[in-house]
């Protein structure tokens, strides 16, 4: 009886707690999704972001299709996702990797088709999902 | 169909004890994987909520900046456009309200719904999105959590239909489930079980049927065997011929033993035997057991002796035939192993509300490695050459008694130095019973403390007899021999052992002599044989201090088995019409060799139609009756005397059934088929003689005062 009485506290009280911190997190992620799309949008030439291949020379044309509403986290830097497909049709996805400074967010990194390292860095645990 | 097959109750009852275990257990993981789920739901909820948000006030700010480059000044918000622009957000169930500020005064250029404005949503998060535009603007969505919270009623709502769906489903699915894999092989278990058991208990009852048979199969020959030979011993004889008769009783008893062991322990089996709750003094008991085995003991020549301590109630409630039966058996096996020393059996107060019964000697011990299995069925200690015989069901029946009486039996033990038993048995007094041991001292009140020499080179013996003495108000010095005296002073009374040398004593100092065989009294002085009764001793005490003689020797408790076996005195049952029935020749012949020259008038009848016959032609004051007989059985014929005498208005003959059925429910049938007692076969002639004997001074003293009740114990006596 004693036990359950504790455990029902202890489920309230993390639930509770997790619902005052999903305000905070929400206007985060609305900030760090606007960053993006803004981003994005700046980025687009002729309503597409020309990518080099810095070892083949080739550049190929990405159009956006899709944000991911996922965010990760990885200490002070976020990652974000999106989906952009090529004039072929064929998808690629491209992660973003934001940093924050004086309360500005910033893209420090982009890896266009190239989802080994976020792989990785989520398998060895160092990015888990922002919650 | 016993209650143990029927196919309902025991599947429901143990699915219901499971469900009380399995349904909290379902709940609580069902529960918990719910939960995550749902929370799991909502974080996506959240986040494709904050996407949408973010997105569209992204794709608002670039708008408003592609305005404000079409601008050639300063921007103007309060145009139309911007208006509709910001419009175009309000589309989202999550947003409030969207204003465009001035970052520098703070002061609000435009804001959605137009009129309304962000009344009310002073509580909603915001996303402030920087414009780059001229000059520089921040756009500020506000936005609420509602359709969180009803994605989260949804899924509570969902999550409490699914479990409680999930109870029920689960529950009507485990039911059947249950009852198909649980319930049927349960119900096959419980059947089979129910079949091994009751053929199991027909097996038993025919194994009790058939031990019963049996006994009664031996014991009528055997009834033979030792009436013969008993009275074969009392023929002029040579002594070789009286061995040869002698061996031939012992020969009788050893295998009645066996026979009565066997019968116990099938009925201790079978949870049959019932135990007496009945008044009972415990030290007769003792001593009766001491006084039978006292024979065997004196031509072993090693001591016997009993003593049972004096602040112990004098009456108890139980089963005394079965305590002496206890008794017997491991004092029995005491004096048979020992060879040297002696045997004593002491009683003393255990714990608390106990008593504790000792059976000590002086044998050869037993081996530790056989302690452990000295108490089970058919095991003996030893088995040598030397050992001395038997079943093996002594002890263990012993020991079944005494858990059935609510004690325990402990062995103690060392090779070459003896081995006690102790019988621990619940103290139960008989709180109505006067305690008539304890109320006479030896000195009168006032007077000076009597001073007793007790001289008995058996220390065990010796402090019994001196915590008795003491007891009761004597001073006693004891030892050994006159050397360990340790006063001057002259004593009241003496007390020798025949094995102790006797000290310088005055004339007249009163003495007795304790002897193992009969001794010639010392002068002024009395002399009693070995082992004591403690009533007697007291008595004698008494007298010879000059103290009144107590009525120390209260009703006896049963008969005093080998006890009262004095030489028949002629014409014991002088006057006494008899008629002795029992279709066994050799049987009539000894009934009729029994009362031979007793005195009484003897009629003989082979079958129960011959024992009414003669019976009402002339009536008889006693009836041995036989029971089991071909044709009418004794029970039969009993109910035709009563009924004769009923109608002819004659005085009830005492019956008394004399038979092989010796057991409980045969008592019992006796009874109730009108007998007034029940004697077993083989009938000794000293049995008999005492029976009649104690028959016929009831007769007389019930003739000379006819409103005095009977005497209590005759029908016991005859158990």
């Amino acid at each position: 009886m004693i036990r359950s009485a504790v455990f029902t506290l202890l489920t309230l009280g993390l639930l509770s707690g997790a619902g005052a911190e999903a305000q905070s997190l929400n206007e985060l992620r609305t900030q760090l999704q606007a960053m993006l799309q803004r981003s994005l949008d700046r980025s687009m030439l002729g309503g597409a972001l020309p990518h080099v291949d810095l070892k083949t020379g080739i550049v190929t044309r990405y159009y956006p299709t899709e944000n991911h509403e996922i965010i990760l986290k990885m200490d002070d830097i976020y990652v974000m996702c999106a989906t952009l497909v090529t004039e072929d049709g064929r998808e690629a996805p491209v992660d973003y990797y934001i940093a924050q400074s004086d309360g500005r967010f910033g893209i420090i990194r982009m890896e266009i088709d190239n989802r080994a390292p976020l792989h990785a860095l989520m398998e060895a645990g160092r990015a888990t999902r922002l919650e | 169909m016993s209650e143990t097959t029927d196919p309902r109750t025991p599947t429901l009852g143990l699915y219901l004890k499971l469900t009380a275990v399995m349904v909290p257990t379902f709940l609580a993981f069902a529960g918990a994987g719910l939960l995550w789920l749902s929370e799991k739901n909502l974080l996506r909820s959240e986040e494709a909520m904050s996407m949408r948000i973010g997105n569209a006030t992204a794709r608002l700010g670039g708008a408003l900046e592609r305005y404000s480059d079409q601008s050639t000044g300063a921007t103007d918000w309060t145009a139309p456009v911007v208006a509709d622009l910001m419009q175009t957000l309000l589309g989202d169930p999550a947003i409030r309200c969207v204003e465009l500020v001035d970052p520098a005064t703070g002061k609000q250029l435009a804001v959605v719904p137009q009129g309304l404005g962000c009344k009310g949503a002073d509580g909603a998060l915001t996303l402030p999105y920087e414009v780059y535009s001229w000059p520089i603007t921040e756009l500020v969505t506000r936005f609420d959590e509602r359709e969180i919270a009803t994605v989260k009623r949804y899924q509570r709502d969902f999550l409490l239909l699914l479990l409680a769906g999930g109870i029920l489903g689960a529950t009507l699915a485990n039911w059947l489930s249950f009852r198909v894999i649980v319930g049927r092989p349960l119900r096959r278990l419980l059947s089979r079980l129910e079949r091994a058991r009751a053929e199991a208990m027909a097996a038993n009852e025919a194994k009790s049927e058939f031990l019963a048979k049996m006994s009664h199969e031996i014991r009528t020959p055997m009834n033979g065997i030792i009436g013969m030979a008993d009275l074969l011993s009392e023929t002029p004889l040579s002594p070789e011929q009286e061995t040869y008769a002698t061996t031939i009783m012992r020969s009788g008893d050893a295998l009645l033993t066996i026979i009565n062991d066997i019968l116990d322990f099938s009925k201790i089996e079978a949870g049959k035997l019932t135990l007496a709750q009945e008044p009972y003094r415990l030290r007769e008991i003792v001593e009766d057991v001491a006084q039978l085995l006292a024979p065997l003991a004196s031509r072993k020549r090693i001591e016997i002796f009993a003593h049972v301590a004096p602040d112990l109630p004098e009456v108890m409630i139980g089963d005394a035939g079965r305590l002496r039966q206890v008794l017997i058996n491991i004092a029995g096996n005491a004096v048979k192993f020992t060879h040297e020393g002696h045997v004593g059996l002491t009683v003393a107060r255990g714990g608390k509300g106990e008593i504790v019964i000792s059976v000590r000697d002086t044998g050869p011990g037993i081996p530790e490695d056989q302690q452990a299995r000295i108490f089970n069925a058919f095991e003996q200690a030893g088995g040598g050459p030397a050992h001395p015989g038997g079943t093996g069901l002594g002890l263990a029946v012993s020991r079944q008694l005494v858990l059935l009486m609510g004690g325990r039996i402990a062995l103690s033990s060392r090779e070459g130095r003896g081995t006690c038993f102790a019988i621990t048995l619940p103290l139960v007094p008989d709180s109505a019973a006067p305690d008539a041991a304890r109320d006479a001292a030896l000195a009168a009140p006032g007077a000076a403390a009597p001073l007793v020499w007790l001289l008995d080179p058996l220390a065990e013996r010796r402090a019994g007899i001196a915590a008795l003495l003491g007891h009761l108000g004597a001073r006693v010095v004891s030892g050994a021999g006159p050397d360990d005296l340790t006063t001057d002073t002259a004593p009241d009374l003496v007390v020798l052992d025949d094995r102790a040398a006797a000290p310088p004593l005055a004339a007249r100092t009163p003495c007795i002599l304790l002897g193992s065989t009969a001794q010639n009294a010392p002068a002024g002085g009395v002399a009693l044989r070995k082992p004591l009764r403690q009533s007697l001793f007291l008595d004698t005490v008494a007298r010879l201090l000059g103290a009144t003689p107590s009525a120390r020797t209260g009703p006896r408790t049963g008969t005093t088995p080998g006890g009262d076996t004095a030489d028949a005195p002629a014409s014991w049952a002088a006057g006494l019409r008899v008629l002795a029935v029992d279709d066994n020749a050799t049987n009539r012949l000894l009934l009729e060799r029994y009362f031979a020259s007793s005195g009484a008038e003897v009629q003989i009848a082979a079958s129960g139609a011959e024992a009414v016959t003669l019976y009402t032609e002339r009536p008889a004051d006693l009836v041995l009756m036989d029971v089991s007989m071909p044709g009418m059985d004794g029970y039969q014929a009993t109910g035709l005397i009563r009924t004769h005498e009923a109608a002819q208005g004659l005085a009830s003959a005492h019956i008394v059934a004399v038979t092989a059925n010796i057991l409980d429910q045969h008592r019992e049938a006796a009874t109730l088929a009108g007998m007034d007692a029940f004697l077993g076969k083989p009938l000794r002639k000293a049995d008999l003689v005492l029976y009649v004997t104690r028959l016929c001074e009831a007769r007389e003293e019930r003739e000379t005062a006819t409103e005095r009740p009977p005497p209590v114990g005759l029908g016991h006596a005859a158990e």
